[in-house]
């Protein structure tokens, strides 16, 4: 995948057959786990601290449903333009950023998923199917992130 | 960690500089002090910093 062309706040990525098959899959997949709590201290132990980490936990919860509701509309044919060998996909900021997220979402989840190892690789030869899946996962969410923030060649 | 230079970019305005910066700091020690603030908007950031699946939290100053 690759920008192709930017004009003020919309970008154009080009992507091939392969490609588009994968980013489907992941964008079909979404949400990969459920959502852990976070903190929003760890040193503040107030009883309103606590309550503030309450509403942030449920206003993540909220981000999560807006995200589900982007990763569909992502999904729709409109987005998506046959060209040569594959398919242009048209994103506004707000749908870059939306793609950006739920990406390190499911990069993130799979992490979590497969007990926040040091290494991004697989370290073990005897790795389920399921870990090698998310391993897999956790890979080409990163592939696309990397790849909605790579310049390319455009005429901004 | 361009993702993570990108997020630092977008939500604190930073250049890209500053931005990387602060992720390398992140990346070689394990956490940064981005801002600091009053409570409610260090309170925005963690909340828009954990939209993006970063993991950050709010201090109270020494």
């Amino acid at each position: 995948m690759k920008l192709v062309k930017r004009v003020g706040t919309n970008w154009w990525y080009e992507l091939d057959w392969n490609e588009v098959n994968l980013l489907t899959l992941l964008l079909k997949q979404f949400p990969f786990n459920e959502l852990d709590p976070v903190k929003l201290s760890k040193t503040d132990e107030e009883p309103k601290a606590k309550e503030r980490e309450k509403l942030l936990n449920e206003s993540l919860v909220e981000h999560r449903k807006e995200l589900e509701e982007a990763a569909a509309n992502l999904l729709n044919p409109e987005k998506f333009k046959a060209q040569g060998n594959g398919m242009v996909m048209k994103l506004n900021a707000e749908e870059r950023e939306m793609l950006l997220q739920i990406l390190n979402d499911t990069r993130v989840g799979c992490w979590h998923t497969l007990g926040k190892p040091d290494s991004l690789e697989p370290q073990s030869p005897n790795l389920t199917v399921r870990e090698q899946s998310h391993y897999g996962l956790m890979t080409l969410a990163g592939y696309f992130e990397h790849s909605l923030l790579a310049p390319g060649k455009t005429n901004s | 960690m361009v993702y993570v230079t990108h997020v630092f970019m977008k939500i604190f305005g930073w250049n890209r500089q500053k931005a990387e910066k602060h992720m390398l700091e992140v990346h070689e020690q394990g956490k940064s002090v981005l801002v600091r603030e009053g409570a409610e908007k260090a309170e925005f950031y963690v909340h828009q910093l954990q939209n993006y699946k970063l993991e950050a939290t709010m201090e109270p100053a020494e």
